[in-house]
């Protein structure tokens, strides 16, 4: 029997819809479920809001909520400037072109518990290269304790993170770049505009679908990030540089409050989904 | 053959292996940890105990499971809370996981059974029966107990011109050394301090038991970090950093591991290490010119204490009459001396156990009592030289971060009074929450 043809889009459409329920939707719908409850440890009692009023009050939040502001404008933003930099590069005729965009693109294909590993070495303030490097070249007199030290140790393990993720952000923007017409650069120089204009008036412009989709999707992965700060300095010392993603791990798999971490994933959540939706109507209007 | 018979054939073919299966041995799991020291010592070990046990008992089936360490307590808390969690299971006692499994109301009660059949002076120490209960009842059968012991490089004390064959015996001795060892890239001392590392609070208790104070009330009732004995305490640890710069500030983000390897490197003159650990340096620093000795005390004579690195079994609740049985014939080769020393290998499970014997499976000796490195852990063990874990509460865990974090602002620069009166509230919320 054939099905009604007004029927058989959503014929195919369900497995993944079924799949993406089991694997999405469920555990989305348990996790709002639970964050009003007290749950751990055998303790399973309804609360109501109470978890949602603990997670604002809860020590440290003030500063978790500062590093995670900080920690995802700040990235976005240098990330935004080096990518850019570099497809603006790549995008002309260099030679040995291939083999450089293979190079840069290393960083992005290493998990990130290697990088934070390996990123954990270079900044020992013992064994580490990079103080060893910045020592001889005279630029510090004593060891950095990038780790170790509250005013550096969230700018450190931004470093890493920056270095592992702009090769994605390059590549993206070097496929934007590569879409533009040339014809638009051919009127412009005719009309004499230099370089930096032609940047202004024709590039960004053109580049602004690709990089909203970059600000949205890499934004919110840059947000939930929680393996790199968890293996460098597990979101120390003191809470320096612990931040929202950081504080659900905590309080699950640390504290084995289910509940608490629930809602403080809800609350991290709807931050995301306002600053969606808000971003979203900007770049329309 | 008719017909009429086939439904009897039938029903003695489909009954047949369910007798066999309810006639075989009784099966036991046992989740074993595997910490991946040298040649996973721990888990060869265990299946040489599985095939030992095995030959004794040919009705009992012991099923050696090895859970890796990394993420081996979240596995074993999370299987007890869910009631899924095997017959017999390893646990940390002094880290508190067995008061974190007692408290899920889901592993068996052994009081009884360890105060009747055992006799609760088989063990002779009174801090591994500590570490084994919660709430009054004893709910883990210790196995294995260790604790830290003091290692000094004999290089840098020659070095220092400091006799190279006298550790301090007293932690005034500690700073006075370290001052003279300390130059350079050299530090005197060194102890960890990271956040998620639950063992660094035992360091500082350390002192703080030198000094008459501890990090909660024994009875774990409130928090006691901030007593002027305990402030006195945390002062002269902290200020080893800040003011007598003995100890190297990497310490924020150290574990144990790394204090251990930066002993072994030869940048530390002194730490504390665990017995595991002399295994490690013999492979991965053959060079290193060290001594092992008792923890200073606050005076010469008195050795040190130090929290108790006890292990035990904990046995699932819910198991049927054959399996009780079985799990008792385990648990009573283990405690037996002459399985005992070459099992757990390194340390005891009881302070009077021998330390020489031979591993019957592979023909290994045995013979603690004899090496130099070895032989100040089983004096600090049988010398009194240990507390109770501070960790003996669900909380426990969280609240070593919260001692960790602590020390970390002192050292940071915070006021030591605002922080341990601060510290001491979360750990009273703490003790009270579970």
């Amino acid at each position: 029997m054939r099905l009604k043809s007004s029927l058989e889009p959503y014929f195919f459409v369900l497995p993944p819809l079924i799949v993406l329920f089991t694997l999405i939707g469920y555990p989305v719908i348990y996790n709002i479920y639970l964050s009003f409850f007290q749950s751990g440890y055998g303790v399973h009692k309804y609360v109501g809001l109470q978890n949602y009023v603990q997670a604002f009050a809860a020590p440290g939040f003030g500063t978790i909520a500062l590093n995670t502001l900080i920690w995802t404008v700040a990235n976005m933003a240098i990330m935004l400037v080096l990518g850019f930099i570099a497809a603006l590069s790549l995008n002309r005729d260099l030679r040995g072109k291939t083999g450089i965009q293979v190079l840069l693109l290393i960083p992005w294909v290493v998990p990130f518990v290697v990088t934070g590993v390996t990123w954990s070495f270079l900044f020992h303030p013992r064994w580490g290269a990079i103080n060893d490097i910045l020592i001889r070249l005279r630029l510090v007199s004593e060891r950095v304790l990038w780790l170790e030290k509250p005013n550096t140790a969230l700018v450190s393990v931004m470093i890493a993170y920056i270095w592992k993720v702009y090769p994605y952000v390059m590549v993206l923007l070097l496929a934007g770049l590569k879409s533009i017409p040339e014809e638009l650069y051919d009127a412009a120089q005719v009309d004499g505009a230099d370089g930096l204009k032609r940047i202004w008036y024709i590039t960004l412009p053109m580049l602004r679908n690709i990089m909203s989709t970059i600000i949205l999707v890499v934004g919110i992965w840059t947000f939930n990030t929680f393996d790199l700060i968890y293996v460098m300095t597990g979101g120390g010392p003191i809470y320096s540089s612990e931040t929202i993603a950081m504080r659900i791990y905590k309080l699950a798999f640390s504290d084995f409050r289910f509940g608490l971490s629930s809602a403080t994933s809800m609350i991290a959540s709807v931050i995301l989904i306002l600053f969606s939706i808000f971003y979203l109507r900007l770049e329309r209007e | 053959m008719g017909w009429k018979r086939w439904p009897l054939v039938l029903v003695v073919l489909f009954c047949a292996p369910l007798v066999l299966f309810a006639a075989g041995p009784v099966k036991l799991t046992w989740w074993v940890g595997s910490w991946q020291t040298q040649e996973n010592k721990y888990e060869r070990q265990a299946y040489d105990f599985e095939v030992y046990f095995e030959k004794e008992h040919p009705s009992i089936d012991l099923v050696v499971v090895p859970v890796d360490w990394e993420g081996m307590h979240d596995k074993l808390l999370l299987a007890t809370m869910k009631n899924n969690n095997p017959h017999i299971m390893d646990s940390e006692d002094c880290l508190g996981w067995t008061a974190e499994f007692a408290s899920t109301g889901n592993i068996m009660d052994l009081t009884d059974y360890m105060k009747n059949k055992i006799g609760l002076d088989k063990w002779g120490i009174p801090t591994a029966l500590d570490n084994a209960t919660y709430n009054g009842k004893l709910y883990s059968f210790p196995y294995r107990n260790s604790t830290r012991a003091f290692v000094w490089n004999k290089d840098l004390f020659k070095q220092a011109g400091l006799n190279p064959a006298a550790p301090p015996k007293t932690w005034a001795k500690v700073l006075e050394y370290g001052k003279k060892i300390t130059r350079g890239e050299n530090f005197g001392f060194s102890y960890p301090l990271k956040r998620f590392c639950t063992v660094a609070p035992e360091y500082v208790r350390s002192v703080m038991d030198a000094y008459g104070a501890d990090i909660t009330s024994r009875d774990l009732t409130k928090g006691t970090i901030n007593t002027p004995q305990a402030k006195e305490a945390i002062k002269w640890w902290t200020d080893l950093v800040t003011k007598d710069k003995i100890v190297p500030m990497d310490i924020i983000n150290n574990d144990d591991n790394n204090d251990f390897i930066m002993f072994g490197s030869g940048i530390t003159g002194m730490c504390m290490v665990g017995p595991w650990v002399i295994e490690t340096y013999k492979i991965q620093s053959p060079n290193l010119n060290y001594g092992v000795a008792t923890i200073p005390g606050k005076d010469e004579g008195k050795i040190g204490r130090y929290g108790l690195t006890s292990m035990g079994h904990v046995i699932r609740k819910d198991v049927n009459a054959a399996e009780r049985e079985a799990i008792y014939a385990f648990l009573e080769t283990q405690i037996r001396p002459e399985v005992n020393v070459w099992y757990t290998d390194d340390l005891p499970a009881a302070a009077n156990f021998p330390r020489v014997g031979k591993n019957p499976i592979t023909g290994k000796v045995i013979n603690f009592l004899d090496d130099p490195y070895y032989a100040p852990f089983y004096a600090q063990l049988k010398g009194g030289g240990t507390l109770p874990s501070a960790l003996l509460h669900p909380a426990g865990p969280k609240i070593a971060q919260e001692v960790n974090v602590a020390l970390q602002r002192i050292i940071l620069g915070q006021d030591l009074n605002v922080v341990l009166d601060e510290a001491n509230v979360i750990i009273d919320d703490l003790l009270k929450s579970r």
